[in-house]
């Protein structure tokens, strides 16, 4: 122990305030009106459901003291899926329809205060949308998730799987499986690899260790992943796995910190959010990597945060988040002080990088793309 | 209270438990406001709270909030005059935090969080948003400059 070590700890001589009671307040108190929202809606949701089929009313018995989940808001505006956060808490994300000509969206999962949505992705045809809701339960207050899927008009609703700790949805080529990456318990520690079975709702782990951001092959036989995700040391890598896990390697250049595995309806290219500078956090870039071993490509060049790439059903196009939409000075300022970015919106670019144009942008938090499917 | 959601819940005051007094001595160290100090960890921990299990490493994601909230705050205090050249308010004013007063904010930062909190150059500049070389080179003139401003006291 140094000197300036010991010194420093007279630090302790002050009396930190005990503040557990509060901070519990504020963190309640962070959604005031979601114990009003609740209890307001209560009665009419539980008559609304007793007069409806038996079979509904069974599934709200089945799900205790959640509330009921509220039908989407109709047909899809566009055929880009896009999560927006209102707000720093991922408690507050809904999940909006987009064209991909920047002609406009809406709502396209009907929800409220005490509901939010995230991760939604389209099944392989289109006709189906898979997403994570979470739900706040009454008394005591608190929030669970799940994994639901529904038919693109809204009917069809169900919950799939209870994955509290879920993340990062992609569904099969075939259709029969969705994969995600699961938190350990309480929700803290790396996070593994799980696939479940859209017909059984069995939940079977492949990859045990650290890996987020699964992405099919387009002949559903191989996974690609983002292994050894840490902001801390800026590392990760990007690897390849056969889809039951076996034959995992890594591909791309060895440094830097790669994020959001896409990969190419061609199965040409895998598009990633990837940086190796000193602030590779906040300054990335689209890139794609060639699993063949090709030389990597660069997509956009921006000083700041371009990630999440969402590749068009034909392979033409790649909608991507950006902080590009926020003041230039701000940027600045997230990269210096390694925050941020608090705003991202929504854009689309060709497969070459050109003609990037912004098709999202809304409220001062922050959007993504999630899900792109073929016809809008 | 869902099961999971009681254990998240659990995690973070397990937390604010271990780390919730050193976390509130380093900002207070950095910022010489209780005030702010105290701010930033209780909105950094129910922010956590609120954030429920999509923090994939809570602790590191409260420390970084912590600074980014006391920064913001005395950037509000700034502007707003709010932040005079008051001592310290301690209970029992001490040497140490005088002399780290007369630091820099990025040379106070980086002393406290290698010297007193104990983290590596480049768990540091993670938290601050900077990078390894240059938070090295705070660290160096900083802990230079509080050596001899110690000196100096002493004598």
């Amino acid at each position: 122990m140094s000197d300036l070590d010991t010194k420093l700890r007279e630090i302790e001589r002050a009396t930190p305030p005990q503040m557990w009671s509060e901070i519990e307040e504020r963190a309640r108190s962070a959604h005031p009106s979601v114990r009003v929202s609740v209890r307001r809606r209560w009665p009419v949701v539980v008559l609304a459901v007793t007069l409806a089929a038996g079979a509904v009313a069974l599934a709200l018995v089945a799900f205790g003291s959640r509330r009921s989940i509220t039908p989407v808001a109709g047909p899809p505006a566009g055929g880009l899926l896009v999560e927006y956060w209102a707000s720093i808490s991922s408690n507050s994300s809904q999940i909006w329809a987009v064209s991909p000509a920047g002609t406009g969206g809406r709502v396209f999962i009907a929800d409220g205060p005490h509901v939010y949505d995230k991760d939604a992705v389209w099944s392989p045809d289109g006709t189906r949308v898979a997403f994570l809701r979470g739900s706040r339960t009454r008394e005591p207050p608190a929030w669970t998730r799940g994994l639901w899927v529904m038919n693109a008009d809204g009917s069809g609703l169900r919950q799939l799987a209870g994955t509290q700790f879920a993340n990062d949805l992609a569904w099969s080529p075939d259709g029969r499986t969705i994969a995600f990456s699961s938190t350990g318990p309480r929700g803290l520690g790396p996070s593994s690899l799980d696939v479940v079975a859209l017909d059984s709702g069995r939940v079977t782990r492949i990859l045990q260790g650290d890996y987020v951001d699964p992405s099919f092959s387009p002949d559903g036989r191989r996974l690609a992943v983002i292994a050894g995700f840490d902001s801390n040391t800026g590392t990760s890598s990007l690897e390849v796995a056969d889809v039951d896990g076996s034959g995992l390697h890594p591909i791309g250049p060895s440094r830097g910190l790669y994020r959001s595995a896409s990969w190419s309806p061609t199965g040409d290219w895998i598009a990633v959010q990837w940086a190796a500078g000193p602030n590779r956090s906040l300054d990335n870039d689209i890139w794609l990597i060639s699993p063949s071993g090709a030389p990597p490509r660069r997509l956009t060049d921006h000083y700041g945060w371009d990630g999440q790439p969402v590749w068009s059903p034909d392979g033409s196009r790649i909608a991507f988040a950006s902080d590009r939409c926020a003041n230039p000075a701000d940027v600045r300022a997230w990269i210096r002080r390694g925050d941020g970015p608090w705003l991202r919106c929504v854009y689309v670019m060709n497969a070459d990088g050109s003609r990037v144009h912004e098709v999202f942008r809304r409220g001062s938090f922050y959007s993504a793309p999630t899900g792109w499917r073929a016809g809008n | 209270m869902g099961a999971s959601q009681a254990e998240s819940t659990a995690a973070v005051e397990r937390i604010y438990r271990e780390h919730g007094s050193r976390l509130w001595w380093a900002l207070l160290a950095w910022t010489g406001d209780r005030d702010v100090a105290t701010e930033a960890v209780a909105e950094s921990f129910a922010q956590a709270l609120g954030r429920g299990d999509a923090l994939r490493d809570p602790l590191a994601w409260i420390w970084k909030a912590a600074f980014r909230i006391a920064a913001g705050e005395m950037k509000r205090r700034r502007a707003t005059h709010q932040l005079l050249d008051a001592p310290y308010e301690m209970e029992e004013p001490t040497g140490v935090l005088e002399a780290l007063r007369r630091l820099s904010p990025k040379q106070r930062a980086a002393v406290v969080l290698f010297h007193y909190c104990g983290y590596r150059l480049s768990e540091i500049a993670e938290i601050l948003g900077s990078n390894r070389a240059t938070v090295s080179v705070h660290l160096s003139r900083g802990r230079r400059r509080l050596r001899a401003i110690l000196q100096e006291e002493e004598q």
